[in-house]
């Protein structure tokens, strides 16, 4: 299991921005993501967004599930953090789900040593729930174009979450967690992630290995068990659903 | 000054009792005390708070964050808030993040309502009463930009919708931090909570820090001063703070409308808008623009229901709510 560099990460995935929209579409069957990015103006229509979000929280779920099992040597405290950080990552996919959405991978890549470096795990945990609080907040101004108030603000909400994992991996790697005094809207619209997320989702990135399946039942479960000693809050609930 | 001021303890039970759970706190006591008169009017009307009311409240809390995180870190150079250098850190980028919405707040024509603070006796020299209130301050104001974004929602004002979203976030994060202080787990949920549907709803919870009638609390407490801001931004770099990132408001996002001589333009909405001869839904209907379409915008003024209305470059008026509009719509003249 090799290490990979910052520099290969960012070759293949995040400073990617000019990868082929051509070869994610081919991947993806998301061929109408691209034409509604900034250039054009349009913005994502809402099964795009669910789905797109539904992926992310898939992989994240992925993510953390396979950080807790790793060989990270994190403090116990940290990887309760990790634990914590699965539990709302399931539970904004669930809700995701009971929307209709329907994610357009169920399987992922990782770069290879991911779960063995903390400053790698940090790294790309740090890049990716950045990514995340944007495409929530592009999924925000859509909803809020559209009238959506519900989704609007619950979007918002869970941009907030994302923004709490976010200061806690940087944290992790040993950087200033609330460095920040706006969290970063970086995509028009929440297909403008994709191109970020990519290698994750299609091996692509130079150094990337998989694929790694989804969490099972069981594995939610036994996470969710814990939830109480963890002292994790289940009780608040998404606008949406108020 | 802090180290003198705060040095006795207040129970969580006594903090409660004059603070957040007196929500029956006199509604007439506050109108006078802070002339936000309408703010609770509209809590129990409906309606929503008007853009003037959100900002000067968020400006007010902002400040009252700045004050605090201040106290906090003077507290702990002075060695008497047992938090260590890291921990430390962490505040000054709080108070960073809390100065920078306050300046934006400002900068949109923000006037807090009050400008010195009251504090728990003794909650700079307690680290778990610290964690404790701090973590219901920003609880307090992760739930009121919400509804600040609901409320811009409604407005059809996306970019300050996006913008109080960024802003919730950040504190979202400083929340985070603060449990994690006091020892708690920081990430305890799946969602930020929404709390109040008005800004104003706010007000109750934060009373006792602005006006000293939660039982143990102690003050008041200036402001920092700009020396004092200045100070702390000057450790930025040091600290590892990021002062780059805009809010969406003020974002140059290649929007299909912007500003220019005094005029701007807005797209109706997806329904046909009704134009009217003056800025109120009680004058006559003069015309009509169809969904999504586009007009020049050469004035605004406050109307009825608290929104305002943009005066349209062809004649008549149509309601905010009614169209979207970019950051800079909110620079046309006044009418």
């Amino acid at each position: 299991m090799g290490k990979l560099s910052r520099r290969s990460f960012l070759k293949g995935s995040a400073i990617a921005a000019g990868v082929s929209a051509t070869g994610v579409h081919g991947l993806f069957g998301i061929s109408s993501l691209f034409a509604q990015d900034m250039m054009s103006g349009e913005n994502d229509d809402i099964q795009t967004v669910i789905n797109l979000a539904a992926t992310a929280e898939l992989f994240a779920s992925t993510h953390y599930l396979a950080a807790i099992n790793g060989d990270l040597g994190l403090a116990d405290v940290q990887v309760n953090y990790l634990k914590a950080a699965f539990i709302s990552e399931r539970d904004h996919y669930d809700l995701l789900l009971s929307l209709g959405a329907v994610p357009v991978v169920t399987e992922f890549y990782v770069p290879d040593g991911l779960f063995s470096d903390v400053a790698l795990f940090s790294q790309i945990t740090e890049i990716a729930e950045t990514t995340f609080v944007s495409a929530y907040l592009a999924a925000t101004r859509i909803f809020s174009e559209l009238g959506e108030i519900a989704f609007a603000v619950t979007t918002a909400q869970i941009a907030g979450v994302e923004s709490e994992h976010r200061a806690l991996v940087r944290q992790i790697g040993m950087n200033i967690p609330n460095d920040r005094s706006y969290e970063a809207f970086q995509f028009a619209n929440v297909s403008g992630a994709v191109p970020v997320l990519q290698p994750f989702l299609d091996g692509s990135g130079d150094g990337f290995v998989g694929p790694v399946a989804p969490p099972t039942d069981d594995e939610v479960a036994a996470i969710r068990a814990e939830a109480g000693d963890l002292g994790y809050n289940s009780a608040i609930l998404p606008f949406a659903a108020l | 000054m802090f180290k003198n001021m705060f040095n006795s303890n207040v129970s969580r039970r006594n903090f409660f009792k004059g603070s957040a759970v007196g929500a029956g706190a006199s509604l007439l006591g506050w109108q006078q005390m802070f002339g936000i008169s309408r703010a609770f009017a509209q809590e129990t009307t409906g309606e929503n708070d008007d853009v003037q009311t959100i900002l000067n409240l968020a400006s007010t809390a902002e400040l009252f964050a700045c004050t605090h995180y201040l106290a906090a870190i003077n507290a702990v150079e002075s060695g008497d808030l047992a938090l260590d250098d890291i921990q430390l850190s962490y505040l000054k980028t709080g108070f960073l993040a809390e100065r920078d919405h306050y300046d934006l707040l400002v900068s949109l024509g923000a006037v807090p309502v009050v400008t010195e603070f009251y504090v728990p006796e003794g909650l700079f020299s307690d680290v778990a009463l610290f964690a404790q209130i701090t973590e219901i301050a920003e609880t307090t104001f992760v739930s009121a930009y919400l509804a600040a974004t609901r409320i811009f929602v409604e407005m059809g004002q996306t970019a300050f919708a996006v913008t109080t979203a960024q802003i919730a976030g950040v504190e979202a994060e400083h929340r985070a931090l603060v449990r994690q202080i006091g020892m708690l787990l920081p990430n305890d949920r799946s969602y930020q909570e929404f709390q109040f549907a008005n800004v104003s709803d706010a007000v109750p919870v934060l009373q006792p820090f602005l006006d000293g009638s939660g039982e143990g609390f102690i003050g008041p407490v200036s402001a920092p001063t700009d020396d004092e801001v200045a100070a702390i931004r000057a450790q930025a770099d040091a600290l590892g703070y990021t002062g780059d990132i805009l809010p969406f408001a003020a974002m140059d996002t290649g929007s299909s409308s912007s500003s220019s001589g005094g005029s701007s333009t807005v797209t109706t909405n997806n329904v046909i808008v009704n134009v009217r001869e003056e800025p109120t839904t009680s004058s006559a209907v003069i015309g009509n623009l169809s969904p999504n379409t586009t007009v020049t915008i050469v004035g605004q003024r406050a109307g009825d229901g608290g929104f305002t209305w943009w005066m349209l470059e062809s004649g008549g008026w149509i309601r905010q709510d009614t169209a979207s509009a970019p950051a800079d719509a909110s620079s046309v003249p006044q009418s």
